[in-house]
């Protein structure tokens, strides 16, 4: 079985949403200053795993993400990254190098035994 | 063009009641014939020695036989004259025999002049007889077998075992077919893929198999012995090869959960799924329409399988022969709104049952209640849901459901001997090899039967409330379970449908595919080299359809393993200078067997000679090598050269049936009157209505046309082609001013010898009511002036008259 880790960081404007497995780290970069509220990500997300936030008191100047992310729902397939009219949304893979690939496996073995 | 004419006595058979020494001196005086002689017993060896030296003492280079009917000893005495150097085409019988002596016993003088015409019309024919050449073609020895169900499996093994080469092309991603997913199977309970999963893997690893999966066909051309076809390997973003048939690796990192197709319902799988854990070939496929692609598969899969880029791929065969098991499908329980099913979750079908008794089903054997998931206390077992009911259009008995049911319902009550088990049936039908034991041993198992049809279920607080008619005692009755099964019926395959047009199968009313002859025939499509197999033709059980499967295999194996196939000289042939390509012929063919390529053309290995295109043509640009337009008209003209008796009739009949009916007639020795001068065709629409038109201006005074019985013709629809004919030949008939009743087709199958003897006795009897040929336009002239004139040679028909 594949172990794969996520977690989430917020840093400024962004949300920074990461799953590792033990051969990449993906990572979904959520910027909610760019992000114009048009909900076209929480209708097409597969695992529905966005939601809108309080919409109405953004539009009244609160300061707060118009959209929320499920983290646990998440499968980081990138459909809102290909979508998203404003680029809100960005997507990085950074395939992990071979001998990292290896020990990740190990540990992984090693935990399983 | 020397002939040799033979008058059979046939000991007495003939020469008791027809002159047989007038009939021999009449013969001698026919054009062209050299030789006339009677023999006492023209099939004996001293008559057909007796013939053989006539051929090499009189250079005959054609010779009829008068005697019995061609059915009967037409290969003899082709292989008799083409033992003496002869071409065997080159023979013609009278049928003096059936349809003469033994059917005008009583009236000798007259039998024998209509011995004589028709002595007359076989000379007559004989004299445009060609030489004809069997052909050889050579065929592949592949075959194509569509369908990876049991069915198809035996089918495919049986071919491999015996040399030939197979193509297994299967929709799903794996073979198998319904029975892979069944639990135990009735009627020794005995694990269904324990027995089949052996012979999927050897359908896999067998050197004379190709198996293609997810793979479908699209394009068939060609004909029996060498189809070519076209089809498409979908994507399985999975390389099959490097699939290791893990299951899980995959399957557990992909997130993308949906119902399994394979559970019918009540189990799930993933986007990336292995269908069940003995699929051949046991690897992943991913569903293109759950799938997101989010590729955590491909960082799951340890041997590096998932091809998220795969596209599809075109594959072309060439095959001698196609065995056709598209199987079925089962009856969408949600069409019957009264049962709730898709409503009350508690309703499920047979098939989800199979699926919780599976060990490896989604509830690990439980059956359990959808709602609940505990385990279900008390069945009810709903029989006939979608089968022998008109309101969803399936009449028909789904033959498997009833042991199904006893099946299931004895698995439930061994595991949980108390659970309270009903079966409501309107009839049980348990005929088959243990079947009626195995219903036996239900019943004493403890479980219920109720004869009743349920018409409604509802839900009261949490149970499942059957409402239904007790048939026993009349009375209606409200019933609670825990769990209702649908028996739901089968149907065939939606899929095969546009299969079933590509390869030009006909259907039946209950949509399943048509074999070549009920009976018969039981494997056999109407087009040469096509064969059906399992449920495709109907619903069977699982021995039933491995028994076709192989019966296919057989008569697969009997085309091809000769490597050429012999082509029986009868076909139709194209004048390509007169075709207008106007494509009617085209439509018309029951076989598929003329294509238009400027101008049309006929393929020789699937034309069986019926002759309706020769017929249909508008230009008579296709005529027959047997049986060819100027020989029948030759005949037409030499039964009306000389007319002796009133009414003097025409009569066409089928080879398969209405001629048959005449012989059979005869062998019965049914009397009835000497109008008739038969002339045989392959089959009623051969009759071109210029035959009709040839015979009428000639003096008689009426033509039959006789073939099978409706939905009965050897060539599909060549009956109906007739009729149609016939009622446009009524039309004009009017027009010129004759009776449409001179004109008549009639019905009868070859047991039915009375119904063509009352046919034709009914026909004399109208056309002497009519009068001779002619007589209504005589009347028309007289009574006012004549709004119509004949076309051609009017004055002819009014002279015999």
């Amino acid at each position: 079985m594949m172990e794969i880790e996520k977690d989430m960081d917020v840093d400024d404007s962004h949300i920074l949403a990461r799953q590792k497995s033990n051969q990449r780290e993906i990572l979904l970069d959520y910027d909610y200053k760019k992000c114009a509220g048009c909900s076209i990500c929480v209708a097409l997300c597969p695992k529905n795993a966005l939601q809108e936030g309080p919409l109405q008191e953004i539009a009244k100047g609160l300061d707060a993400p118009p959209i929320l992310i499920d983290l646990d729902a998440c499968a980081f397939c990138g459909m809102c990254v290909n979508f998203c009219p404003t680029k809100a949304f960005k997507m990085t893979v950074l395939e992990l190098p071979e001998e990292e690939r290896a020990k990740e496996a190990a540990k992984s073995a090693g935990a399983e035994a | 063009m020397p002939t040799g004419v033979y008058v059979c006595h046939c000991g007495l058979n003939i020469a008791g009641v027809l002159n047989v020494e007038d009939l021999k001196s009449f013969a001698e005086t026919l054009p062209g014939v050299a030789v006339a002689r009677d023999l006492q017993f023209s099939c004996s060896d001293i008559g057909q020695e007796q013939i053989q030296k006539d051929i090499a003492e009189h250079k005959l280079d054609r010779v009829v036989v008068a005697a019995c009917s061609p059915r009967l000893h037409e290969p003899t005495f082709r292989r008799a004259i083409s033992k003496a150097g002869l071409n065997p085409y080159m023979l013609e019988m009278a049928n003096i025999r059936e349809q003469c002596s033994w059917v005008h016993m009583d009236q000798p003088a007259m039998a024998t002049e209509k011995a004589k015409d028709l002595i007359r019309m076989a000379v007559a024919k004989a004299e445009l007889l060609e030489p004809l050449e069997p052909e050889s073609i050579p065929v592949s020895k592949d075959v194509l077998v569509i369908g990876g169900g049991v069915a198809g499996i035996a089918a495919a093994l049986d071919l491999a075992d015996a040399g030939l080469h197979v193509y297994l092309v299967e929709r799903r991603p794996t073979i198998g077919g319904y029975m892979a997913l069944l639990t135990d199977v009735f009627p020794t309970n005995d694990c269904s893929i324990c027995v089949l999963g052996p012979k999927m893997s050897e359908v896999y690893n067998h050197p004379n198999i190709t198996l293609y999966t997810y793979s479908e066909v699209l394009g068939v051309e060609g004909s029996v012995g060498n189809f070519t076809v076209s089809g498409v390997r979908r994507a399985r973003y999975v390389d099959e090869k490097l699939c290791k048939g893990c299951i899980n690796e995959c399957a557990s990192a992909c997130p993308v959960e949906i119902s399994s197709e394979y559970d019918f319902g009540i189990g799930k799988r993933k986007a990336i799924y292995v269908p069940y854990p003995q699929a051949v070939p046991l690897a992943a496929c991913i569903d293109p329409k759950a799938c997101i692609g989010c590729a955590r598969c491909a960082e799951a899969c340890p041997a590096d399988a998932v091809r998220l880029e795969q596209e599809p791929q075109d594959f072309k065969l060439n095959v001698g022969a196609i065995i056709v098991a598209t199987g079925w499908q089962p009856f969408d329980a949600a069409r019957k709104e009264e049962y709730g099913f898709g409503r009350y979750r508690d309703v499920v079908t047979t098939l989800q049952v199979e699926r919780m008794l599976n060990a490896s089903g989604p509830t690990k054997g439980e059956v359990v209640r959808p709602s609940t998931g505990e385990i279900a206390g008390s069945i009810a077992f709903l029989q006939c849901v979608g089968s022998r009911d008109e309101t969803v259009g399936n009449p028909y008995c789904s033959r498997i459901c009833c042991m199904a049911s006893l099946k299931n319902a004895q698995l439930v009550k061994e595991k949980y001997p108390d659970t309270d088990i009903t079966i409501y049936y309107i009839d049980i039908r348990a005929c088959g090899e243990g079947y009626e034991e195995f219903y036996i041993r239900a019943q004493r198992l403890g479980i219920n039967f109720v004869r009743s049809r349920v018409s409604g279920i509802e839900e009261v607080k949490g149970q499942i409330s059957l409402i239904f008619e007790d048939t026993q005692t009349g009375q209606i009755k409200r019933a609670e379970h825990d769990l209702a099964v649908l028996s739901v019926g089968l149907e065939p395959d939606s899929n095969a449908e546009v299969l079933g047009n590509l390869l030009g199968l006909s259907r039946r009313p209950d949509r399943f595919f048509e074999i070549a002859h009920p009976k018969m025939r039981p494997v056999e499509a109407h087009i040469d080299g096509i064969f059906i197999a399992g449920c495709a033709s109907g619903p069977k059980e699982i021995p039933i359809s491995i028994a076709q499967g192989s019966a296919a295999a057989a008569k697969a194996v009997k085309l091809l393993h000769r490597g050429f196939l012999e082509l029986e000289p009868t076909s139709a042939y194209v004048d390509s200078d007169k075709c207008i390509q106007c494509k009617l012929c085209v439509d018309i063919c029951p076989k598929k067997a003329i294509a238009v390529k400027s101008p049309a053309y006929v393929d020789e290995a699937a034309c069986k000679g019926c002759g309706s295109c020769a017929a249909a043509c508008p230009v008579d640009a296709i005529d027959m090598r047997f049986f060819s337009d100027q020989q029948i008209l030759a005949q037409v003209k030499a039964a009306t050269e000389v007319k002796r008796e009133f009414p003097l009739i025409v009569a066409f009949l089928c080879n398969w049936c209405s001629y048959g009916a005449a012989d059979l007639a005869g062998t019965s020795r049914i009397q009835y009157p000497t109008n008739a001068r038969n002339i045989r065709v392959m089959c009623s629409a051969r009759v071109d209505p210029s035959f009709v038109l040839d015979a009428l201006r000639r003096g008689a005074d009426g033509v039959l046309i006789a073939g099978c019985r409706i939905g009965e013709c050897h060539y599909k629809d060549g009956n109906y082609q007739a009729l149609q004919r016939v009622n446009v030949l009524k039309g004009v008939l009017e027009k010129v001013g004759l009776d449409p009743g001179r004109v008549k087709i009639v019905w009868c199958a070859a047991s039915e010898g009375e119904i063509y003897a009352r046919d034709l006795r009914e026909f004399i009897a109208e056309l002497k009511a009519m009068g001779p040929i002619g007589t209504e336009l005589k009347r028309r002239q007289d009574g006012q002036k004549p709004d119509l004139i004949l076309p051609e040679n009017g004055s002819k028909e009014g002279g015999a008259a």
